[in-house]
């Protein structure tokens, strides 16, 4: 009786295992509506690949479900579950054996997506990029913020919040990622306006939250007379504010001004434990992307490259921002 | 530190107490380890004499060490029985999710903490029971039940964080008793059971002839299927332990938060002596080999070096330890 229990139970286990694990593609799908089997041949199947499965997505999610269910278009949305850019490949490979009409895709490395894109597109399938481009591909257009003008943003709230005096330690996130490199090198080509201004040190946090925080537990340590924290990814900025928390620090103490506006960086500036955030406008990018896509699609031509901005998010403007 | 070493028989019945000590201490793996680890500390406090040998520093490693060595513990098991545990990383983050989902729900904190232990210790036996029923291979089994785990916190979360505003686990996570963080002190406590459990007691000594015969084991009489299953549930316990603290300290339930876990076990495992193939190992040489790799991280830190650089010479220590180690036991 007792075995045969235990042998239920390892068989159920074996199922779940084969179904999930060892022959499962290596993607996470998060969205997507499965189409009628007699719909899909006149329906037209869109995917959105993401990086990562990240919060910060979820709006985009959200406005391209929201316009792809509007105008009858099925959706797909797949991410690799960690920051990899072979799974990436291998997802695009699976978008191409599957004859999707039209891919958007966020690059986790941009010359290695690049192969891959190029072949979708040889392959008739319409693919443009967004969040953050591909510049060695043939897409058809990008959409999004110019990670570069951001980073400028962010140099130049810096400079202003310290008045052009005072130093810094900086997390950024995957070293491969050209969005994150961008923002950096707009964040120094800004601050080297204000020689005042010191980048004590930059690390990376990897884009892994624990990592992101020993990192920051570090830095504090070694250059505790900083006087603002910066994130470059969307990870910095929420592992920061556990740091300022488990210190009592609020902003007044020791100023954070990061990057993205994730529920938890909201939640930061409204506690006043966040000085200022720099946001791309990633809810506008749902509906276009769909827009785009079915342009293409139609034979039709979009921008090759459409900067939809950043907004600077601080107590005055946090419930308010989306609107401007 | 000398309270943990094994008196083990003398063989001079004219040695000295302190002398058998001694004897015995240099003699072990753990000594050498003890030793690097001693050296890197001594350097950086002259490198980094303001920054590094502060006792606010030394918290910050202890807090950047604690789940790695509790978590670290389970692994010490496991692979002491001659498995291995990937899907660790990712059972902690689960318990994290599960702990936020259930207060979330409006469970009360010791009943969401249950919650979380319980699916944790679950997905253990699970790897227990697949491993030993289905004789499906430690790495592929748990690499399966890590995508599982990795799966339900997608599908639970849509890779939202939750926020934790709990007293209890915020304190476990972030808050100290007296100036030492509560975390270090669970792990010492952990630590101390480890050693206890696998050196001491009958449990630890069949988790090791498991390890190193496991037909002569079975053979003898012993149940290998019992002893496994154990051992890995034991290893999901240890990661619900540190996916409490985990979100304790994050101040949310993060659903990458699992991430890396499994090889930062298996590499503090590993520098710590215990073998691949089972049948040897201790929990002290897993903490050592944990502290070993923080403190090199934190140096690395503290020293300004290029974050690209920081990789390659963490993957060059992790193999110049255990070159050493290969070539030490080889000469005896």
């Amino acid at each position: 009786m007792k075995k045969s229990v235990y042998r239920t139970i390892a068989l159920l286990l074996m199922f779940m295992l084969i179904f999930s694990g060892c022959s499962g593609p290596s993607a996470t799908e998060t969205e997507g509506e499965e189409g009628q089997p007699d719909e899909i041949a006149e329906q037209r199947t869109f995917a959105i690949v993401y990086p990562i499965v990240h919060p910060f997505f979820e709006p985009v999610t959200e406005e391209a479900q929201k316009y792809a269910d509007s105008i009858g278009v099925e959706l797909l949305t797949y991410a690799p579950d960690k920051p990899d850019a072979r799974q990436q490949v291998e997802i695009l490979e699976n978008l191409i054996a599957m004859k999707v009409d039209g891919i958007a895709v966020v690059p986790t490395d941009s010359e290695t997506i690049a192969p891959i894109v190029n072949k979708a597109i040889d392959t008739g399938i319409q693919v443009i990029a967004f969040e953050s481009d591909i510049p060695k591909s043939n897409r058809a257009g990008f959409q999004g913020t110019d990670n570069y003008k951001a980073g400028l943003a962010l140099g130049e709230e810096i400079a202003k919040r310290l008045d052009g005096k005072g130093k810094l330690i900086v997390a950024t996130g995957l070293p491969t990622q050209l969005s994150l490199n961008q923002r950096l090198d707009g964040m120094k080509e800004a601050l080297e306006s204000y020689p005042d201004v010191e980048i004590l040190d930059i690390q990376s946090g990897q884009g892994d939250p624990t990592i992101t925080m020993n990192v920051i537990e570090s830095m504090i340590q070694a250059y505790s007379d900083f006087d603002v924290f910066s994130g470059i990814d969307a990870t910095g900025g929420p592992m920061a504010v556990a740091v300022w928390k488990a210190k009592g620090w609020t902003k007044d103490d020791k100023m954070i001004i990061t990057f993205d506006n994730v529920p938890e960086n909201v939640q930061g500036v409204k506690d006043g434990i966040i000085t200022s955030l720099i946001s791309q406008k990633q809810w506008l990018w749902g509906e276009q992307l769909i827009k785009d896509l079915t342009t293409l699609c139609d034979g039709g031509s979009v921008p090759n490259y459409v900067d939809t901005g950043n907004v600077v998010i601080d107590i005055n403007n946090v419930d308010t921002y989306m609107e401007e | 530190m000398l309270k943990f070493i094994s008196p083990g028989k003398s063989k001079d019945s004219t040695e000295t107490i302190s002398d058998r000590i001694i004897r015995i201490a240099l003699g072990r793996r753990e000594s050498g380890l003890f030793i690097l680890l001693a050296g890197i500390c001594i350097i950086m406090s002259i490198l980094e004499p303001k920054t590094f040998f502060t006792s606010e520093n030394m918290f910050n490693i202890l807090r950047q060490v604690s789940v790695v060595a509790i978590i670290a513990v389970g692994q010490t098991f496991v692979m002491v029985s001659g498995g291995i545990d990937l899907s660790i990383g990712y059972n902690l983050g689960l318990c994290g999710i599960v702990i936020a989902k259930s207060l979330g729900a409006g469970l009360n904190p010791t009943t969401s903490i249950l919650a979380g232990i319980i699916v944790s210790a679950f997905v253990g036996f699970c790897n227990g029971l697949v491993i030993t029923k289905l004789r499906l291979p430690p790495f592929i089994a748990t690499l399966g039940m890590a995508n599982i785990a990795r799966g339900i916190i997608y599908v639970l979360t849509k890779g939202y964080s939750i926020s934790i505003g709990d007293p209890f686990i915020l304190y476990l996570g972030s808050g100290n008793i007296g100036i030492i963080p509560a975390m270090a002190i669970l792990m010492g406590v952990i630590i101390f059971i480890g050693i206890y459990q696998l050196d001491q007691t009958a449990f630890g000594t069949r988790v090791k002839a498991i390890g190193g015969n496991e037909l002569a084991t079975k053979l003898s009489g012993i149940s290998v299927t019992k002893n496994k299953i154990a051992v890995y549930t034991m290893a999901g316990v240890l990661a619900a332990i540190g996916g409490i603290i985990t979100i304790g300290r994050q101040y949310a339930a993060n659903p990458g938060a699992g991430a890396n876990f499994e090889m930062d076990s298996i590499a503090a495992t590993i520098v710590g002596g215990t073998s691949l193939a089972g049948g040897q190992g201790t929990v002290l040489g897993t903490l050592l080999g944990s502290l070993l790799l923080a403190v090199i991280k934190n140096a690395l830190i503290l020293l300004s070096v290029n974050m690209y650089w920081q990789t390659v010479a963490v993957g060059a220590i992790i193999i110049i330890v255990c070159t050493i180690d290969v070539f030490t036991r080889r000469k005896k």
